[in-house]
């Protein structure tokens, strides 16, 4: 199970402890205002070093799924067909997550997304999920 | 910019795709000795002659760090020259134009490149399970700070099925995902294969309906689109003008070039249908003064379905969203009017590890050369390559051309 625990660093910090909280929060860049994320130090959009965390709505769409008929990790074998998605936030932006609550043939891209803070076992850890808005 | 087309390939070896289980087991060292000494063979050259050598260092069995000088020693070599190249499924496209430059700038005259991909015996004290427990996680790092182990792993995007199937999904929902299409392209690889004496899948050809029952892997892809790994590995050596005329067959010379990286995961990719190689192919063109409808032949990495289509698309062989159509419309095989992998591509012969991108570009010296026997392309001067690696992270295109036999 240790693989699937996210472990964040001094870099994420904010976004996983936040998740915990159930609220999102990203870093914004200062100078251009652009979203960062996975976060780093930097922004990718114009190189500045100068940002601030912010708290997102977690409003998304659904850019993209597959269903893995074969388990990616064994930890993922519990509740097949094992369903992995790529959603974009309202803010633009991408992030790997995994949908819960939909059956797959209710999948479609663009569909309306919110979030769902998703304990990974009794970690104390969360994931980021999405389910139909 | 860029090549002269001063230098070509001159020589090149593969050992033949097979199942891991049974495959002999060498050394990687071992590998490289003996790959060389047959692509040497093949031009005319002596393992003397060798001043440049380009490989691999990640899954290198003898070593992670100082490859080259160990590898260099080992054969007995000093070089001019030496690299490796860490970039997957595009290695041997990268490791061909990197040998061409360095030949151009006349760092050296022969350069090998070389990609061994057979299994290293065990030693007394290793266990054999501590390669499945190393393959688990595939291409993704675990490492702390890396970004895949914070944002990929955790939810199980692990591997490239999933990727490459989210890809196509994308696609799908955009243009359409035509399972006749892809059932096409896998079928008439298959039948180039019948033809390659090497291929993994040779004596299995396969039909429509085959590929229809075909089962799901990772929705839309099924399990006859998804490349089977299996042991091999290979060489080519690149050479200079003077060095090439001792090449007993036609030289295949290096026109153009072109490399692009542009994420890890296509999760962040700006737009996941539209490819890195648009830029590769774009740059390998215009330095060859070719277009695509130039080439003879398309030898296009197919570690999937889709990643032949995109590539296609995006090297400028069809329009965008034209893929499908194009595939079902031009006959591929290699008598066709579009000679697509005809060695039977990595789907049917088989995917020897990162060496896996090398079967397309020395089936695109065997054909120009003219020595592929019944598989032989009528009209092979001019051929399109490819590499990807990662999933659709990083992409090469080689622009090659047969020059005057010496």
């Amino acid at each position: 199970m240790s693989a699937v625990i996210p472990v964040s660093t001094p870099i994420s910090q904010p976004f996983w402890e936040g998740l915990k909280e159930e609220v999102i929060r990203v870093p914004r860049c200062d100078e251009c205002s652009h979203w960062i994320f996975y976060p780093r130090r930097h922004c990718t959009h114009c190189g500045s070093l100068s940002m601030t965390w912010r708290e997102i709505s977690g409003r998304a769409t659904l850019c993209s799924y597959t269903l893995a008929r074969v388990p990616t990790l064994e930890e993922f074998a519990a509740d097949p067909p094992q369903n992995l998605a790529i959603v974009t936030l309202e803010e633009g932006f991408n992030v790997n997550s995994s949908l819960v609550d939909i059956e797959p043939g209710d999948m479609r891209i663009g569909m309306a997304l919110r979030p769902v803070f998703a304990p990974v076992g009794d970690s104390g850890a969360r994931r980021l999920l999405f389910t139909a808005a | 910019m860029g090549l002269q087309g001063k230098a070509s390939i001159t020589g090149y070896a593969q050992y033949a795709p097979e199942k891991y289980a049974t495959a002999p087991q060498m050394f990687h060292l071992e590998q490289v000795a003996d790959l060389a000494h047959q692509a040497l063979k093949e031009s005319g050259l002596a393992l003397q002659d060798i001043d440049g050598l380009i490989l691999n260092n990640t899954s290198f069995h003898e070593a992670d760090i100082f490859v080259p000088a160990m590898a260099a020693e080992y054969l007995g070599i000093p070089v001019n020259f030496a690299e490796v190249v860490d970039l997957g499924g595009t290695s041997a496209v990268a490791m061909v134009w990197r040998a061409a430059a360095a030949i151009e700038l006349g760092l050296c005259q022969a350069v090998l490149c070389v990609l061994p991909a057979r299994m290293a015996p065990l030693g007394p004290a290793e266990d054999p399970t501590q390669l499945a427990t190393a393959m688990r996680f595939g291409g993704h790092s675990t490492r702390y700070g890396a970004p895949e182990a914070e944002f990929d792993i955790p939810y199980g995007h692990v591997g490239q099925n999933t990727g490459y199937a989210m890809i196509a999904q994308q696609y799908a929902d955009r243009f359409s995902y035509d399972p006749r299409a892809m059932a096409k392209l896998v079928v008439q690889q298959r039948d180039n294969a019948q033809e390659h004496p090497q291929a993994i899948f040779r004596g299995q050809p396969l039909t429509e309906a085959d590929f229809l029952a075909s089962r799901m892997v990772a929705d839309p892809l099924r399990l006859l689109e998804i490349v089977m790994p299996v042991a091999g590995g290979a060489a080519v050596i690149v050479t200079s003008e003077t060095l090439a005329r001792r090449c007993p067959h036609r030289p295949v010379k290096v026109l153009g070039f072109g490399e692009r990286l542009a994420y890890k995961s296509p999760t962040y990719a700006a737009d996941m249908t539209v490819t890195p190689i648009r830029e590769a192919a774009r740059q390998a063109f215009a330095m060859s003064g070719l277009q695509p409808v130039d080439m003879h032949m398309a030898q296009v990495y197919d570690c999937y379905t889709i990643t032949v289509l995109l590539s296609l698309e995006d090297a400028g062989f069809c329009a965008k969203g034209e893929g499908m159509r194009f595939l079902r419309e031009r006959d591929l095989g290699f008598r066709g009017d579009f000679p697509l992998n005809t060695h039977g591509g990595q789907l049917s012969f088989g995917q020897a590890g990162t060496a896996g991108g090398m079967s397309q570009l020395i089936e695109a010296c065997t054909q120009i050369q003219g020595r592929a026997g019944p598989r032989q392309v009528p009209r092979h001067d001019n051929a399109f390559v490819s590499g990807t690696g990662g999933v659709m992270s990083e992409q090469g295109v080689l622009v090659l051309q047969g020059g005057e036999p010496a």
